[in-house]
């Protein structure tokens, strides 16, 4: 009989115990891995959709003639890294927009940098006409068969947006007779800041548009960090459970060893045993991950390409390297949960505990590390460190919070006999104490699901409200218009308030100014208008549109926390050759960009403002009429502007926040099931080892349904004790996620709030698991288990 | 010879075989090198060479290149190696039936500069598409350009040469002291005993100064320079593997440029120019080239000592590279970096080698 069939035998005997295994290693995969690789795609995506969103300047002759070759090939020979982009407009219905790049110069633009696929492919044959798309408008093409098409060679490809294709410019050129063509040469701003342009020529801001990618950075960063933590509350109780199975095959180990089975060899079955148990339970994990990311991965692509633009969410399957470092995880996991038994033999452990002191030297370390990361967490701006140090507190009070629950029910337990209460009471209170010390891993897995629930629901439905207050501020009004070139802002105020339906206009000049010798944006407003009355600001003095119009200036907060900038202090600033000292009366959010922003009175700025370009939000008596729509036909002074329905936005917004509010919530729910799960399995083989004193009650004339009661009530006492001592440690949790690792990461924070509706929630599936693990156990009163009495 | 390596590195990119060559060693990866001329014009013995007109673009050809090495002093004493090259790759053979800027896929150029000194090398590399003037030549007045990187000369100045290649710069100016020197046969020079070669001639001696920047801080520099002048539509052999090509300065004012193609059938030719500009064409016989020593380099071991002797010319010398790694990264990386001459007389130079590592 081999070892392997004695390992089996075990698990034939407690297939609970293997089950148990598997599921939480599955868990945990299944949610690591789904995590990731939804935010993983994600990073890929918005990587690929980031030219979108980076400000780009497109490049116009002073002399108001399109821009041409001539003029691109003049711009190179400055030094400019300037890339041509070509549209094509076939007029047949539906057909596909023609958008042509240069593939030598396109690596300017950051949407095709760092080798993208589809420039690799331009670039394999400038000699071979080839159109680059998804197969939906490939499809489409063929249809249309337009004359000549057929020479072109069409290649199925991600990362191009639906309803163009992409071609080499000269491909796109050739199909410029048979549509109308539009060429732009663009340009990252950040260019100009090294090389001027050369005379002759302006730029505008081809999209000033809101740059999220660092929010969603931040966005993806934290639920990695979720994903994470799931994965430390699955090694808790792997650990917890594997510490069990050591204490039952204990004795069948010995008996081996003593058959003569060398311990070299026996360690190196176990530890086959634990790399198969990893495979196995990972390969589940990453199978189930998979499906799990493909379910989010609809409502996870809406949030991204309704608020990021982020069009496409490449499915993959996961990758074998997912799976093999799933399988080392889960192996380091399984590992640390099996050192004990590796250790067999060596040094049989004491079972009696020495009390008082041994008990007080983990609390004490636990202390100890609790206070230095906190330090550390307070000081530190490192990344890593901020992470770190937040594990740091994170064990710290995972090892506090049993002693913790221990202290509450030994003091209860003492007032009890100091009242004299009921003999029951103060049994109660020691057997909960029992449970506490039995149950520790899973009970502090436990407690890590329920911060993690509490900390991340904090952090999304903060996120979801922030976000959404701030779309209010930037989407203000009812209709935003982008003239599409640089106009004279009072003429074009005028010209819009004569347009019918509409009400209110608000001129937004940006451009650029100097503070402190640093490059800032500056927006400018005017501070009378109704549009901007409601706008939410981080700090402000009372009136603050008011002062802005007589002396005052606000800041975004990105500026206020570059030059720790107060509402009070006084600024110094350069527009053109303008300087200005003026006092902060406001400190406004401004998400998505890194750049420091100076928010000023209309009046204020020069027309000699540099980079000055304006743009307008209209107020409208009903955008429903769809007159708007036909403006820029309409009115000629309109052409080549572009109308954006403000509403209609911010509701796709909301939309897609909604939705990737109840991913999150979806997730925490599966965290707080596989932590439930796994104290349910080792509670009910705890229960069975504390039937006995239950049986000794029942003998002692205490009636069975009551102590049946009396143990779902322990149960419950206990999660319910836990939930509530781990809600602090939810907040502290969302108060890293939002308050030091945002900041530290992107420069800016979100506001930390407290959501108690969701902490009763919480609670209360606390209570509910408790409860299932007491009513599972549906007889404490064994009589047998006194037999050996 | 020159750069050779760069027309194939161009032409695989292009073919979007550039991964998978870049691991072929030897013969494949030279595919665009060997590749028929087709529609193109191939270099054939009898040609000859006329200048000015041959500093301008051939669009006949396939591939062609304008190719400058310099061996530089600063004030101080510290040593710069200068690498500019501009290639042009025909897409389909000119002449163009548009001539007018557009944006037209007929030809491709590309551009290579580095920075060499002991221990240290810098890359830069640009490339554009041909017709929309972003990156040309011109013939009177001398002008070779893409985007800001340009090389020019008015009628009876010296040239200069202006790159910025981000962590490095350069401002030259170069002053050819002797006349071009026609390789081969009148400037036809072969590449294989049977047949296939290019048309080549060179600057040998360029007296250059001018400044070079790097980390942000200017050196004045002077020294020597090497220019080239190639073009074919097929270079070599389906079998040659690569070649060592060396350009050197010796210091009795005599300049020589060797090279040895690898293959079933090693081929070896040269060109050795007195200090009063007259040349004399060296053969197998006339010379030899053997590898003495090796250093294990970030792609394999690479022969960096070389003992060249030509007995004729009494000259037996020791060429060794300088310390470090030379390499040019990219999908068909080589090997061009400065070399100090010892032996029977002391001078310096360049070594471009292709078709080794791993």
């Amino acid at each position: 009989m081999g070892l392997g069939t004695v390992f089996l035998s075990h698990y034939r005997r407690h297939p609970g115990q293997l089950a148990g295994l598997l599921l939480i290693l599955a868990c945990a995969a299944t949610l690591w891995s789904g995590v990731r690789s939804l935010t993983g795609r994600a990073e890929d995506a918005v990587a690929q959709s980031r030219a979108a969103l980076e400000p780009r300047l497109s490049v116009l002759r002073a002399d108001g003639h399109a821009v041409g070759v001539e003029d691109f090939a003049r711009l190179r020979r400055a030094g400019l890294c300037a890339s041509p982009r070509l549209q094509v407009y076939l007029p047949a219905s539906e057909a596909p927009e023609i958008v042509g790049i240069d593939p030598f110069t396109a690596a300017c633009l950051r949407q095709y940098s760092g080798g993208a696929a589809v420039v690799e492919e331009l670039l394999a044959g400038p000699g071979r006409p080839l159109l680059l798309g998804n197969a939906r408008d490939l499809a489409r093409w063929r249809q249309l068969s337009l004359p000549g098409s057929g020479d072109y060679r069409l290649q199925p490809a991600e990362g191009v947006p639906p309803g163009l294709l992409l071609a080499d410019i000269a491909v796109a050129a050739e199909l410029a007779s048979s549509g109308r063509a539009e060429l732009e040469i663009l340009l990252p701003a950040a260019e100009l800041q090294g090389r001027a342009l050369p005379p002759g020529y302006t730029t505008r801001v081809e999209d000033y548009g809101v740059e999220p990618e660092s929010l969603v950075e931040a966005f993806l960063l934290n639920l990695d960090a979720l994903g994470a933590l799931a994965l430390l509350v699955a090694a808790l109780l792997v650990r917890s459970i594997y510490r069990f199975a050591l204490e039952q095959r204990r004795r069948s180990l010995e008996i081996l060893v003593r058959l003569g089975v060398p311990v070299a060899r026996l360690r190196l079955v176990l530890a086959a045993e634990v790399l198969l148990l990893a495979v196995a339970g990972g390969t589940l994990g990453v199978w189930l991950g998979g499906m799990l990311a493909s379910a989010l991965a609809g409502g996870f692509q809406s949030t991204l390409s309704g608020l990021f633009s982020v069009d496409t969410l490449a499915q993959s399957p996961p990758a074998l390297e997912t799976w093999l470092g799933m399988v080392l995880i889960l192996a380091l996991v399984v590992g640390w949960a099996c050192i004990d038994l590796l250790l067999l033999r060596r040094g049989q452990r004491d079972t009696a505990p020495e009390g008082g002191r041994r008990q007080l030297v983990p609390v004490l370390v636990a202390l100890v590390l609790v206070a230095v990361s906190l330090l550390v967490l307070l000081a530190t701006e490192k990344l890593w460190l901020v992470f770190l140090a937040a594990s740091g507190c994170l064990v710290g009070a995972g090892l506090l919070l049993p002693a913790l629950l221990d202290r509450l029910l030994a003091g209860a337990e003492r007032r009890s006999r100091a009242a004299g209460k009921a003999s029951l009471w103060e049994w109660s209170c020691s057997e909960m104490r029992a449970l506490c010390r039995l149950l520790q891993l899973p009970l502090v897995a436990l407690a890590f699901a329920i911060a993690a629930s509490i900390g991340v629901q904090a952090m999304v439905t903060g996120f979801e409200s922030t976000f959404g207050r701030w779309l209010d501020q930037r989407l203000q009004g009812d209709l935003y218009l982008d003239p599409g070139r640089p106009v004279a802002t009072a003429t074009w105020n005028k010209q819009l308030q004569r347009l019918p339906g509409v009400k209110t206009v608000l001129p937004m000049v940006r451009g650029r100014g100097l503070l402190d010798g640093q490059a800032v944006d500056v927006m400018a407003v005017d501070p009378a208008s109704p549009l901007v009355q409601d706008w939410p600001l981080l700090a402000a003095v009372p009136e603050p549109w008011a002062a802005l119009a007589a002396q005052g200036v606000m800041v975004n907060e990105q500026l206020a926390r570059r030059q720790s900038l107060a509402v009070g202090d006084r600024v110094r600033f350069r527009l053109g050759s303008d300087s200005l000292s003026r006092q902060v009366i406001g400190i406004y959010a401004d998400y998505g960009r890194p750049e420091g922003e100076l928010l000023l009175p209309l009046a204020l700025v020069p027309d000699s403002l540099p980079g000055r370009y304006t743009t307008y939000v209209l107020g409208v008596s009903d955008t429903a009429t769809p007159g708007w729509q036909d403006w820029p036909e309409q009115y000629p002074w309109l052409a080549g502007g572009r109308l954006r329905d403000q509403p209609g936005l911010k509701r796709a917004a909301n939309a897609a926040f909604a939705r990737t509010f109840r991913m999150t919530r979806l997730l925490n729910i599966l965290t707080l099931a596989l932590a439930g799960t796994a104290l349910a399995l080792m509670g009910l083989v705890i229960f069975r080892l504390r039937q006995r004193s239950y049986t000794l009650l029942h003998v002692y004339g205490v009636p069975r349904r009551q102590l049946r009661w009396r143990l779902v009530a322990h149960s419950m006492l206990v999660t319910g004790l836990l939930a509530i001592v781990a809600t602090p440690l939810g907040v502290f949790l969302s108060w890293v996620l939002v308050a030091r690792i945002n900041p530290v990461a992107f420069g800016w924070s979100l506001p930390l709030e407290l959501y108690p509706g969701f902490w009763l929630q919480v609670w209360l599936a606390s209570l509910l698991i408790g409860a299932l693990v007491g009513l599972l156990m549906r007889n404490p009163v064994r009589l047998e288990t006194l037999k050996n009495e | 010879m020159n750069s050779l390596l760069r027309l194939a590195l161009l032409a695989l990119i292009l073919a979007g075989c550039g991964e998978r060559a870049g691991n072929n060693e030897g013969g494949e990866s030279l595919g665009a090198l060997s590749d028929a001329p087709g529609q193109f014009r191939q270099a054939l013995p009898g040609m000859t060479v006329r200048l000015p007109e041959d500093m301008g673009a051939h669009r006949q050809y396939r591939l062609e290149w304008w190719y400058l090495t310099a061996n530089l002093q600063g004030a101080g004493g510290e040593r710069f190696g200068v690498q500019w090259t501009l290639f042009r790759f025909g897409l389909e053979p000119g002449p163009f039936e548009n001539p007018e800027p557009g944006w037209h896929r007929n030809e491709v150029w590309l551009a290579h500069a580095a920075l060499s000194r002991p221990g240290d090398h810098r890359f830069a590399a640009r490339s554009a598409r041909g017709g929309t003037g972003q990156a040309g030549i011109t013939v009177r007045p001398f002008r070779a350009w893409i985007d800001h990187w340009q090389l020019e000369s008015d009628e009876g100045k010296p040239w200069s040469l202006a790159v910025d290649g981000g962590e490095f710069a350069y401002r030259l100016q170069l002053q050819p002291r002797l006349p071009p020197v026609f390789h081969g046969e009148r400037g036809f020079s072969a590449k294989s005993a049977g047949g296939g070669g290019s048309m080549y001639f060179s600057y040998p001696m360029l007296a250059i100064d001018g400044t070079v920047q790097v980390d942000g801080q200017d050196f004045p520099v002077s020294g020597r320079g090497w220019f080239d002048r190639e073009w074919s539509s097929q270079y070599l052999k389906p079998d040659q593997q690569g070649w060592d090509w060396l350009a050197l300065h010796l210091e009795d004012g005599r300049h020589l440029m060797v090279f040895r193609l690898r293959g079933a059938d090693p081929y070896f030719s040269g060109t050795l120019v007195e200090a009063d500009g007259t040349t004399r064409n060296l053969s197998a016989g006339d010379f030899s080239l053997q590898p003495r020593e090796y250093r294990d380099s970030r792609f394999g071991r690479v022969p960096v000592a070389w003992q060249l002797r030509v007995p004729a010319a009494n000259l037996d010398l020791v060429v060794r590279s300088w310390p470090g790694d030379y390499w040019n990264p990219g999908s068909l990386r080589y090997w061009e970096g400065p070399v100090s001459v010892s032996g029977s007389h002391a001078g310096e130079g360049y070594l471009e080698m292709t078709g080794y590592g791993n």
